[in-house]
């Protein structure tokens, strides 16, 4: 099954100072948004297969999308994640569904790699719900200079038959980070943690 | 200031728990909701526990205030059916599997 889609957004923050210390570069973050129809709306499938078709189409487009909105090269991309709004009609189940088992194959496509679990969030909301999508770093999961959240939220979206979808990228770490942990020139890139 | 008690202690707590604790993180004011990432204590990828809880306080963060979270679970989602890796499944080596 092909996602009905009824619109689409993409964000893109920039921080240039923080406690009025420049962020030099900007650190930089994107997240794409996909607002569906959800075909299992008011009703209890078992068979959730259909879902795990459309996260496998949305992991591409809005992965695609969201680097694009950066503007950097794809394999620059430095942490990632995902996560899903289901309407009042929808179960919690049907986030799990596009996210978890098909949406992260096309994300890894689409930057030319990633090795660590990519972080995520999901709920239930109605028009306006706020969803925090988390970041991680792509490659070493215990980065600990890129371990940060994004928060987003369509005035319009979830309708309660609907889902809203997000994939975010980033192209560095939080702002002036100072926590210490693995830094990112110490990945080994072995195991998706480290 | 939490990456280091919100993780290894809380680990430590619940008697040695593998996986990474998902975290996430942001500036808001009083009343900001807050979805705290969940996940299987000692594999990361068990399908069935990937979660999350969403909190917030209407009267907090004040200004000169930070909002710290844990949540914890007993269980899967309800109804979880999308396959992947199963909890009973778990090796319980390397915190992923």
């Amino acid at each position: 099954m092909k996602a009905a889609i009824r619109k689409i957004a993409v964000f893109v923050e920039e921080t240039h100072t923080e406690m009025d210390r420049k962020v030099n570069p900007p650190t930089r973050r994107a997240a794409a948004i996909a607002v569906i129809e959800n075909p299992f709306a008011g009703k209890y499938a078992e068979d959730l297969s259909d879902l795990m078709t459309i996260g496998e189409e949305l992991g591409e487009l809005l992965a695609t999308k969201a680097v694009a909105a950066l503007g950097i090269p794809a394999n620059t991309v430095e942490s990632y994640g995902k996560a899903a709004a289901v309407g009042e009609n929808g179960e919690l189940e049907h986030a799990a569904a596009i996210l978890h088992p098909k949406l992260g194959a096309p994300v890894r496509r689409v930057l030319g790699n990633g090795a660590a679990l990519i972080p995520s969030n999901k709920k239930r909301g109605g028009l306006g719900v706020v969803l925090d999508i988390p970041l991680g770093h792509k490659d070493a999961a215990f980065v600990r200079s890129h371990f940060d959240g994004m928060e987003v939220r369509l005035n319009d979206a979830p309708r309660a038959n609907e889902i809203m979808v997000a994939v975010a990228v980033t192209d560095s770490g939080r702002p002036l980070p100072r926590v210490g942990g693995l830094t990112k020139d110490q990945i080994k890139g072995e195991d998706g943690l480290r | 200031m939490w990456h280091v008690p919100g993780g290894y202690a809380m680990r430590e707590a619940l008697g040695g728990a593998k996986a990474i604790v998902a975290s996430t993180k942001k500036v808001g004011g009083p009343g900001t909701r807050l979805d705290v990432p969940i996940t299987h204590i000692n594999a990361s990828y068990v399908r069935s526990h990937f979660d999350a809880m969403e909190v917030g306080l209407n009267d907090a963060p004040r200004a000169d205030e930070i909002l710290l979270a844990l949540v914890m679970t007993t269980g899967p989602r309800v109804h979880a059916r999308v396959g992947g890796l199963k909890a009973s499944e778990i090796e319980g080596e390397d915190g992923l599997r």
